[in-house]
Parts: C-alpha cells; structure tokens; sequence
C-alpha cells in the first residue's frame, strides 16, 4: 500500500505509536533522569558520609586558600561554626604568624611539582593557632582532588606528641650538660689524685732522707771512736757507746721497716724481677748467721738441692730469709735451727724450723700484725715488731704464700713459697 | 798513697767520710757539688771516687755521666752513696756508669773494705 493509500487512520495510528514513544522516550529520559539525580544524591550522601567519618580533621582547599568544606572533626579544632568557616576563611588564618614563611615554602614547592602532573600529598608540621588563640601543633597532609583545583588536607593534632620531643630533648641537653660537668669533675679530681701521688712519692723519699741523715752522724762516730780511731777509750766508754750504736742500730731497722710499709701502703713499693739462684742467696744469708748462731750455742743447718734457680726480686727474698732465720734465732735458747728449701710443683718453699719456745694459740692471729711483739716472761722481745707484717706485705707481692705451725714449748716452722717465675 | 775524690754536700757526713779514710791513709779530695766533682774529676785524675747520690744543683747520677762521658784514658772507679728508698733503681745507677754503690748510713766497722774492692790499681 502505497503511504497515500494508507488510511488517515493508520497515520495517526503511526503518529500516536511515535508520539508515545517519544512521550516513552522523555518519559524514560525524566526517568533516567530521575535515576541519574538519585544515584548522585546516593553518590554525595555517601562521599559526604566518608568526608565526616575519616576520623581526623579534614578540610578541602581551593586554590585561593579559601577552605570550601569542613568535616566536624575539623570545624572542632578550628573552633568556629561550619557556617563561619566554609567559603569564608582561609586556612592561612589558622596557621601562627611564625610558621606562615615556612608553610607558604611548602606550599610553593607543592605547586611546582603540580605542574608535573604527579604529586604525592604533601605532609609537614606547623603551628595552629585556633579560635580562642589555643596553639597546637599540627601534622598536616595535603594533596590536590585530580581533575579540580582543590585540594584536601587531613590535620592530626601532634602536641602531645611535640611535648614529649621537646621534654626529651631538654632531658638529653640536660644530660648532656651533666655528663659534661662530671667529666670536668672527674678529670679536676683525676689531677688531685696524681698530684697527691706524686706529694706521696715525694714525702716517702723527703722523710727517708731526712731521717737516715742524723743516723749518719750517730752510727758514723760512735763506730770511729769505738775503733780507737779517735784515741784510747776506757771500759766504762766502751760499753756506753756500744749501748749508743746499739739503740741507733734499731733506730735504722726501725726507720727501714716504716719507710717499707710506708711505700707498700702507698702502693709504690718496686719490685726488681731477675733470675737468680735460691740456694746461693741462702748461704749468703746462713753466712752472716753463723757467728749469731754460735754465740747461743745453736746449730744452724741447711737442707737444700745444689741451686735452684727462681726468677723473683731477689732483696725482698733474702728480706723475708732474714726475717724468718732472726727470728728463730731470737726464740731459741738451745737446740737448732733448720732451713729446708725445696722445688714444689712451680713453686719454691723455704722453710725455717726452731726448737724455740714456740707460739700460743691464742697468739696465732696476731702473728702478722704491725707492731706486734710477743712478750716472754714479762719482756718485750726486740725487734721492730713489722718484721712478720713486711714478710707478709713482700710474699703477697710477690705471689706468694706463708704459713706457720707452731707448738708451744716444742717450736714453730715458718713457711713461705715463691712462685718459680714471678 | 792511693787519692780519693769524695763529692758530698753535707759537712757532717764530709768530715766522717774524710776521717774515716784519712785514718787509714787515704789522700781525701773534697768537692761540695757536682759541677766541683766533674771538674777535679777529670783535673785530678783520682784512684776512686765516692759520688753521694743527692746533691744539690746536678745529682750525683747526672754528674757520674758527665764524667764518663769526657774519660778518654780508661774509667775511674765511682762508688754510689745511696739510701735505702732508692736502691728499687739499681739499674739506673749502673745505667748512669757506676761501679758499684753502698747504702747509707755508712757502716765505718765495713766501709774501708767495701771501698777497696774497686779501688784502682
């Protein structure tokens, strides 16, 4: 059927059927419509849902610095209404005065990178000062919305967190202050103590000399004129100036013994290391004995190996021989006096033996104190009473080792050994 | 008659020094400080010398050096006066060219005997 043919009803028929579905058409535009402005309520309730639950401070920034949107976290810590603060004031008005040349630093090297089209957000620290002039600190991160010319800042509140590193810096500059003030401390009372070491040094020689130079003259004439060097001397003389030479002799043994002490209190007792031979020290020793010996009517005898050969300070050894063979020969009135010496393990043990009148129990612990003298039928015994106490200062010096076994009435062993290499 | 070179400071200690050897018939040169040592040292050429170790001005071992350092024919023999706080330092005092040393104070029953075991010839 040609168009002309078709009836007038069949055009409107066609007309109506293009009407409707133009009117279905803007029917489903309004529809579609509709559904598009729903969906992008949908859409912003949910954008604006994230905006206000983010759980820090937000605010969106044009690129006026004026703020645009707050999140009610935000608007808190500004301290204005969201009405006061949304498109009208900057968020420059925020920041404390000191801080702004530091923030608009940041905020032109944040532009700058923009032109490269990729920038990552932007953080750093400021100082925020809010509506009622409360300064906080502020740790901000920054980044531009794509596509628009604004961008959104998260603002966490870090004072707590500043306070802290501000109190430990302080509590390290004060330490560090401190630690300098002991150090000065320290190094003033180092100073003291090398100068009062070294007066010690000084004192120990000064009074050495000073007080042997006396003695000089003391030991020196009585000795000339007790030779006849001087003239003839009557008995009477001799026997007063032998008392004299007597009493200046024990005076040098005394000045000796404390000057010893003195130096091994003051830890400035030397000792001289070298090998030398035992046995010839002791018949050194058993030689200038053996007139002593035999005046008292004693035996002295030796048992020892032909040498021995021992690397120590061999003074202080024949200082700790001497003390023990005088000694025994001091308690003794009959009978012998024996020195055994012997390689034990790598040590050497010298031992003096005496069938004296021995020690008392009760006096055993007194033995190697200073100035300790045993008193026998109500006399004091001679000697200096530091003879035992030195040996016992010297054997430790020298990483040895003493012991005594005594009975009383039958005799005492005195014992000490010396390391073979010291 | 042997020549003795005694350097020693204290008066005392000189007169005991010189009449103990005097006695036993020693010539006795006396020098007061050690710069009057090193000088009749080497001026007088003595059979030994007794160097007491302080002196004032240079010590004994400091004057003992000098000595020995301006010998040219053979050594004399120099025995040390030392007191007993220092004898930790022998090796210095055979260092500084010593013969041989005795402790003070001087033993005058012994002393001549310990002087003439170094005595020269």
């Amino acid at each position: 059927m040609k168009d002309k043919d078709k009836t007038k009803v069949e055009l409107i028929k066609e007309l109506k059927t293009t009407q409707k579905e133009q009117e279905k058409g803007v029917f489903n535009n309004i529809a579609e419509h509709k559904e598009a402005v729903g969906e992008l309520k949908e859409s912003e309730e949910r954008y604006h849902a994230v905006f206000e639950n983010t759980g820090t401070a937000t605010m969106v920034v044009e690129k006026d610095m004026t703020i645009s949107m707050v999140n009610t976290q935000c608007k808190k810590l500004c301290g204005y209404s969201k009405k006061k603060i949304e498109n009208k004031m900057k968020w420059t008005d925020f920041i404390v005065p000191e801080d702004l040349e530091k923030v608009k630093k940041y905020h032109i090297a944040r532009i700058a990178r923009r032109k490269t089209g990729k920038e990552p957000p932007t953080e750093y620290e400021f100082r925020f000062i809010d509506r009622k002039g409360s300064i906080k600190d502020i740790f901000l991160k920054i980044g531009i919305i794509p596509n628009t010319k604004k961008s959104i800042a998260s603002l966490t509140d870090i004072t707590e967190l500043k306070q802290a590193e501000r109190a430990l810096q302080e509590a390290r500059d004060q330490l560090e202050e401190k630690v300098a003030q002991r150090t000065k401390e320290l190094e003033d009372a180092n100073l003291k103590l090398q100068e009062i070491d070294r007066l010690k040094s000084m004192f120990i020689a000064s009074m050495n000399h000073e007080l042997r130079t006396p003695l000089n003259s003391i030991i020196g004439f009585t000795g000339i004129i007790l030779q006849g060097m001087s003239g003839k001397i009557n008995k009477e003389q001799r026997k007063q100036l032998t008392l004299v030479k007597k009493s200046a002799n024990h005076l040098l043994a005394l000045i000796n013994d404390v000057i010893d002490i003195s130096k091994i209190e003051a830890g400035k007792m030397k000792i001289a290391i070298k090998k030398f031979d035992l046995i010839s020290l002791a018949q050194e020793v058993k030689g200038s004995f053996a007139v002593i010996a035999e005046e008292k009517g004693l035996k002295l005898l030796f048992q020892t190996p032909s040498t021995l050969l021992i690397k120590s300070d061999e003074r202080k050894t024949r200082q700790v021989m001497v003390n023990f063979i005088s000694n025994a020969l001091k308690f003794t009135d009959r009978g012998e006096i024996e020195v055994k010496i012997r390689k034990k393990d790598e040590s050497a043990e010298i031992s003096v033996r005496d069938t004296g009148v021995g020690i008392k129990k009760e006096d055993m612990g007194k033995l190697f104190q200073a100035f300790n003298r045993i008193n026998i039928n109500g006399r004091l015994t001679a000697g200096t009473g530091l003879g035992l106490y030195l040996s016992k200062k010297i054997t430790d010096l020298l990483g040895g080792d003493i012991k005594v076994e005594s009975e009383f009435g039958q005799g005492s062993v005195f014992t000490f050994t010396l390391p073979l290499k010291r | 008659m042997k020549r003795l070179l005694v350097i020693e400071d204290n008066e005392t200690n000189m007169y005991l020094i010189g009449f103990i050897l005097r006695k036993n018939k020693y010539k006795v040169i006396e020098a007061r400080t050690g710069e009057e040592g090193i000088e009749l040292a080497l001026k007088e050429r003595p059979d030994l010398i007794i160097m007491d170790i302080q002196l004032p001005g240079i010590d004994g071992l400091e004057a003992t050096r000098r000595i020995r350092k301006s010998e040219i024919d053979g050594e004399i023999p120099i025995i040390a006066l030392t007191s007993y706080a220092m004898t930790g330092d022998n090796e210095r005092i055979h260092a500084a060219g010593c013969t041989g040393y005795i402790e003070k104070p001087i033993n005058p029953d012994t002393i001549i005997g310990e002087i003439e075991k170094y005595i020269r010839r």
